[in-house]
């Protein structure tokens, strides 16, 4: 019973984490109509500019995080501005294409500046806390965040909902060139959505830093989860990308505690998850239209 | 220095072949599969386990790798060729990711991240082929044969028929051509032509461990083709030849050991990008700016 819990604890905060990183994927689908490969680069990016303002230089916890959230911003940003605007009117594949050739690019810019070796934010492991009369152990970190993931979920939901951007975001998405003819372009649409998305896989990575460890594939790493979360859920839709990922996290979490999967193979449990759902229902759980298959 | 040439000769040789038969199946038929390294490592693995484990022949080593991924190739086929445009790449994407996994971790089969040494060196009818002349030799022998049946495919009613597919399903379908039965053909047959490319690379580099599926070998067969324009039979050499030369600028420009695998990495993935925005056909067709055909 102890042992259940304790995986459901680990697998529901893995499973955070993957659904920051799905809800920019999933938004970026929506709104440009692509699949960005590079998402979990961002992921990355965010880990190490954390890991060097905040142990290398010494920073206090909020200047290292706004300084993280800067230089990812602006690198999110500038990959829109520079790689995907002009590629807007393309057929799909293409930015699909030249998204995969960023995330080698990054990932051999990583390489570079670090090296391939593993690296940790934090030195020595994290007391664990004992929660419920003992029956859960958890970490500070873990707490918070699940409670920040949760926070920014329903902080993103009602922005979508309630605000004016939120609101021209769905407009643009259910509809760009109608849109388009309310005033609403697609260009700043596509600058909020990788805004909101590159800061929300910055918080992932800052997160997965403490965690886990910093590697160059990390950002792939987690991006392949989302991407698999996505595919489940139903890519385009924002509860789907959630449920998606809560999903994956826990089946990882449970397949590999129980033993019914050898460690090693965690890394291959999305992918089967994904392949599965794309045979079985490649609209998604919450998906309508079929728009995976050819007609 | 001519050790280093006859290397990358052969390497050339090889990958003119994987490279040919990516454009099968990615080019003229329009698959958009991110997959097709793993046809090329099931038939450096089968090559590698045969040679090691039963000392199987050279010639035999090649057929079984080609008869074993293009079955796989079949059956992978009928479950993800419905699935359309970037689903499929996501899909295919995906098994190769798995692919790497199973490599490293079904450690009794491939032993491993150690990887699998000792495969023995080409030979056909007791006849070693030890230098790396003779190999580059048998190699470009062989390629060429294989090459030769691609372009006698290429130009064949199925090529015209894979053509036709990728440039509109449904017109091809409403003359009454399975187009779906033919997608699958064409990836069966192009994955036999990569296990075939994958078993000349085990017994030429004697070694084979799970990186052979890694992120970076994909983009680089991608590259490849894409320089040299999908569904052109010269563009995918020339993509190969250029591709594979402009790879070794990193060694001489003074990069420290350490850092050419990384600058190598990041140049492809600037030549890729640059690719898919001012030359998505192919740079090759930017020079005879003629529709990428044979």
């Amino acid at each position: 019973m102890d042992l259940l819990l304790q995986l459901l604890w680990n697998g529901i905060v893995t499973g955070s984490l993957i659904a920051l990183v799905a809800l920019g994927l999933t938004l970026i689908y929506g709104v440009g109509g692509f699949l960005q490969f590079a998402h979990g680069e961002l992921v990355a990016v965010g880990a190490y500019s954390f890991m060097v303002s905040h142990k290398y230089w010494g920073w206090p916890v909020v200047p290292a995080l706004l300084l993280t959230l800067g230089v990812t911003l602006l690198v999110g940003l500038l990959i829109e501005r520079v790689f995907f605007r002009p590629l807007r009117d393309r057929d799909a594949l293409i930015p699909l294409v030249v998204s995969i050739g960023l995330s080698i690019g990054i990932q051999a810019l990583i390489l570079i500046g670090f090296g391939a070796g593993i690296l940790t934010i934090s030195d020595g492991a994290a007391p664990n806390m004992a929660l419920l009369s003992g029956h859960l152990l958890a970490t500070p970190v873990q707490i918070i965040a699940l409670v920040t993931s949760l926070l920014l979920m329903l902080g993103l939901q009602s922005f979508l909902t309630y605000t004016r951007p939120g609101k021209m975001l769905r407009a643009v998405s259910s509809n760009r060139s109608l849109a388009s003819m309310f005033g609403l372009s697609a260009d700043s649409a596509m600058r909020w959505i990788f805004g909101i998305g590159t800061v929300l896989a910055a918080v992932a990575g800052v997160f997965l830093g403490y965690e886990q460890n910093l590697e160059p594939t990390m950002g792939v790493q987690i991006g392949i989860m989302a991407f698999a979360a996505l595919i489940l859920g139903a890519v385009g839709s924002v509860p789907g990308a959630i449920v998606g990922a809560y999903i994956i996290g826990i089946l990882q979490s449970l397949l590999v505690g129980y033993g019914v999967i050898p460690s090693g193979f965690t890394a291959a449990i999305p992918f089967v998850v994904l392949i599965l759902m794309l045979l079985v229902k490649p609209a998604g759980l919450f998906g309508t239209r079929f728009t995976a298959i050819r007609h | 220095m001519l050790e280093y040439l006859l290397s990358l000769a052969i390497l050339m040789t090889i990958w003119s072949l994987l490279t040919q038969s990516y454009n099968l199946s990615f080019g003229l038929t329009g698959l958009f599969n991110l997959g097709h390294i793993i046809f090329y490592g099931m038939g450096a693995y089968t090559a590698a386990i045969l040679s090691t484990q039963f000392g199987s022949p050279f010639l035999l080593n090649l057929l079984l790798g080609a008869l074993i991924a293009g079955a796989f190739a079949a059956v992978l086929g009928l479950l993800t060729l419905r699935l359309s445009g970037h689903y499929l790449a996501i899909a295919t994407l995906g098994a190769a990711m798995i692919a790497i996994v199973v490599a490293t971790n079904w450690i009794s089969l491939t032993n491993g991240p150690m990887g699998i040494r000792g495969i023995s060196q080409p030979s056909i009818l007791g006849v070693e082929f030890s230098s790396s002349w003779a190999v580059l030799a048998l190699y470009l022998v062989i390629v060429i044969a294989c090459q030769w049946v691609l372009w006698r495919l290429f130009r064949s009613p199925f090529g015209r028929l894979q053509r036709a597919i990728a440039h509109d399903e449904i017109a091809a379908k409403g003359l009454g051509k399975d187009t779906f039965r033919s997608q699958v053909w064409s990836l069966t047959l192009s994955a036999a032509f990569a296990a075939v490319a994958g078993g000349l690379y085990a017994h030429y580099r004697l070694f084979l461990d799970p990186s052979i599926f890694a992120l970076p070998e994909i983009i680089f067969l991608l590259l490849m083709l894409i320089v040299g324009g999908q569904g052109s039979f010269s563009g995918a050499i020339g993509g190969t030849v250029i591709v594979l030369l402009l790879g070794e600028v990193p060694r001489f420009v003074g990069f420290p050991d350490a850092l050419i695998g990384p600058a190598r990495n990041l140049l492809y993935a600037a030549l890729l990008i640059s690719c898919m925005f001012f030359a998505p056909r192919g740079v090759v067709w930017l020079f005879t700016r003629r529709r990428a055909s044979i």
